[in-house]
């Protein structure tokens, strides 16, 4: 079996701010548009030979059928020093309209999979943000917001093909709701001339109606890609959290030899999820997973760069180590696989013979290690991962006019 | 001003903590179904009451032609339960379509997905294929089903059965068959060349299997053995000759609508 699919995406848009400022306060406002059409067909072709003869079958089926969403948005912010506090306020306001052409329906035992193609939303988000400095090399910064995401316009109307990091075909749903993300975040920046910089930060946040894949019954819908094991639909579930943190060290610039160090790591759970239990490769029914981590969060990962400038920083020599933990906090409902951890090194040398030119030549992946990102695709129609590129070469020279 | 502002802002959070603590209030848990069971069918493959054997010229049917058998495969769909209150249970909450393959060994187990409701039940019944509603081309897109494929041109979807295997001709000679069932073709004339197609015939059937009733206990799991018994498709009521049907009936009505009519025998059930 063959199959061939082709799409016209067109994506445009445009944004316009202003801003104002009087003293010590200042103020953004602005407007925003965004057009994203999508239309495609995906050709399957069946080549028989029996009995002596050939029969070729052929089937056409859309993907996306004048599929549409406009996003109109319009924004402000505005900063205030009050009482030795920098805050900052922000709104947006989004509106959100989405329609299809689709001919495609699927409602079954009373539920509509895949029915009414229009939805329009009206999206409220705020942040409110402080900053304070403490001490001369102290400073602390909060906020607290609320953003909200429209569906994308694959979220709605995909049909039938593979577009998250797992095997499985992807239905979209017209009548997804949006994502609300509560959210607070605080960090601690300490700056001192000559020891540099060190940032800590953390946040959590509460979203409600997630957007996610769950399967889909082969009785209600079967895959149309070949190595496919299933079809997902994109649902809204309750909530889940997210929480995370970020460390980092960056040392005087002005500094000769310099130094960067980063470990950051996030962390998403789902209170209550549903696992598909499967015995001799059928599923046989199914069991509420309290807690269950969230799919697709890329695990802990660190990175340390040193570097040293030569003559005046023209000639700079760069090591770095990226350091990726191993990923087990995996979704049991999902379906996701554990990823194993990596190191990787890498060197370059940069060269700025002129303000007019700039040369690097470096080694990526300098030890050739094998290795994967959790948030790589799997192979279809496997459950193997695709590795990312060996040792690597490279040389980049950007010429200034 | 710096009051109101304070104001402003102390109604902010107020308003984001409530929505926090308000999402994060305990929900019911889903209460456990304890009023249902489960069934499996265990499905199986006999000649004359004996397991098959594979690639053994061993057999001989009602006409009298001497076949070995190398390969069963055939879909069964929309299983169904009849309780002895008038209501039924259609399997179709997960799967409605059922792959079985002799020489899969996961394929011929099946274990359903769907809760039985507790009681008595006085029959199970199944379709041997797909329904014409159901069997449309492309929806199977992995192997082994999509290795089932029945050609467009052909009436489209997938075969129900195919049973492929050698038999002795008039002659002596070993030549093969390919016993399949699927939609059949009208062809005007004598000809079978697809352009002279001018309708459809649906295959599929009703199977009933006779002493299937039982009693679902509550949280009880019951197996089921699923035998089809391969002679008898080639017997009762019509018998069934390769020597005059040949060893290809992909596009041959009137052979298949032998197997069809002979099929209504072929299966029994035992726990």
């Amino acid at each position: 079996m063959q199959a061939v699919t082709t799409v016209d995406a067109w994506n445009g848009g445009g944004k316009l701010t202003g801003n104002l400022q009087k003293g010590a306060h200042k103020f953004l406002v602005g407007i925003d548009f965004e057009h994203i059409y999508k239309d495609g067909d995906k050709q399957m072709t069946m080549k028989m030979i029996m009995e002596g003869d050939t029969f070729i079958s052929v089937k056409h089926a859309n993907v996306w059928l004048n599929a549409m969403v406009n996003n109109t948005g319009a924004f402000a912010e505005y900063r205030i020093p009050f009482k030795k506090l920098d805050f900052t306020v922000a709104l947006r306001l989004d509106y959100n309209q989405a329609t299809s052409e689709d001919t495609f329906r699927l409602v079954k035992n009373g539920i509509a999979y895949f029915d009414d193609l229009n939805s329009n939303y009206i999206n409220v988000s705020f942040s409110l943000g402080m900053k304070k400095q403490l001490v001369s090399w102290l400073f602390l910064s909060a906020s607290l917001g609320k953003g909200t995401r429209s569906p994308s316009i694959l979220e709605r109307f995909i049909k039938l093909m593979p577009v998250q990091y797992d095997s499985y075909d992807y239905l979209g749903n017209p009548q997804l709701k949006p994502e609300n993300n509560y959210q607070a975040d605080a960090s601690f920046e300490f700056l001192e001339p000559d020891l540099g910089s060190l940032s800590v930060g953390g946040f959590f946040s509460l979203v409600t109606d997630y957007i996610i894949g769950k399967v889909v019954p082969p009785s209600v819908i079967k895959p149309s890609t070949q190595g496919s094991p299933g079809v997902k639909q994109f649902s809204n579930t309750n909530k889940v959290y997210l929480t995370g943190f970020e460390v980092s060290y960056q040392s005087p610039t002005a500094k000769k030899l310099g130094f960067l160090a980063q470990v950051a790591a996030t962390y998403g759970t789902q209170p209550e999820a549903v696992k598909y239990l499967v015995s001799g490769g059928q599923v046989i029914g199914e069991e509420i997973v309290k807690n269950d981590p969230l799919p697709e969060i890329p695990p802990m990962e660190g990175k340390v760069k040193v570097s040293y400038k030569f003559f005046s920083g023209k000639l700079t020599p760069t090591v770095s180590v990226r350091l990726v933990s191993e990923q087990n906090r995996i979704s049991q409902s999902y379906g996701e696989l554990k990823t194993p951890g990596f190191i990787t090194a890498a060197a370059s040398v940069s060269y700025a013979p002129c303000r007019f030119a700039f040369i690097v030549a470096g080694i990526e992946n300098i030890f050739n290690t094998p290795y994967y990102e959790h948030l790589n695709r799997r192979i279809v129609g496997s459950t193997e991962r695709l590795y990312e590129p060996g040792r690597v070469f490279y040389f980049t020279m950007i010429v200034k006019i | 001003m710096k009051e109101r502002l304070q104001f402003f802002m102390s109604v902010l959070i107020l308003i984001f903590l409530v929505k926090i603590l308000s999402a994060c209030k305990k929900e019911d848990k889903t209460t456990t179904e304890t009023t249902t069971g489960k069934i499996i069918f265990s499905m199986n493959h006999q000649v004359n009451g004996l397991p098959l054997k594979e690639n053994e010229l061993i057999y001989t049917n009602e006409a009298g032609n001497e076949y070995l058998i190398s390969e069963v495969k055939y879909f069964i769909s929309d299983v169904t339960f009849y309780r002895h209150d008038g209501s039924k249970k259609v399997i179709g909450d997960w799967k409605d379509i059922f792959y079985v393959d002799e020489n899969i060994q996961e394929t011929k187990t099946i274990r359903f997905y769907d809760k039985i409701q507790a009681g008595t039940y006085d029959s199970i019944t199944f379709v041997f294929g797909i329904s014409e509603q159901k069997n449309k081309s492309f929806m199977f897109v992995n192997p082994p089903e999509v290795n089932m494929f029945w050609p467009e041109v052909l009436g489209g979807g997938y075969h129900y059965m195919m049973i492929n295997g050698k038999w002795k001709d008039t002659t002596g000679v070993t030549q093969p068959f390919n016993f399949h069932l699927g939609i059949g073709q009208l062809y005007q004339g004598n000809t079978t060349n697809v352009d002279s197609i001018y309708g459809f015939v649906q295959n599929y059937f009703t199977v009933h299997l006779p002493g299937s009733g039982f009693t679902m206990k509550e949280q009880g799991t019951l197996t089921f053995n699923l035998s089809m018994n391969i002679e008898k498709w080639f017997a009762n009521p019509q018998v069934f000759d390769f020597n005059y049907w040949g060893g290809a009936i992909m596009q041959n009505q009137a052979a298949m609508q032998v197997i069809k009519e002979n099929g209504w025998d072929v299966f029994t059930i035992t726990r």
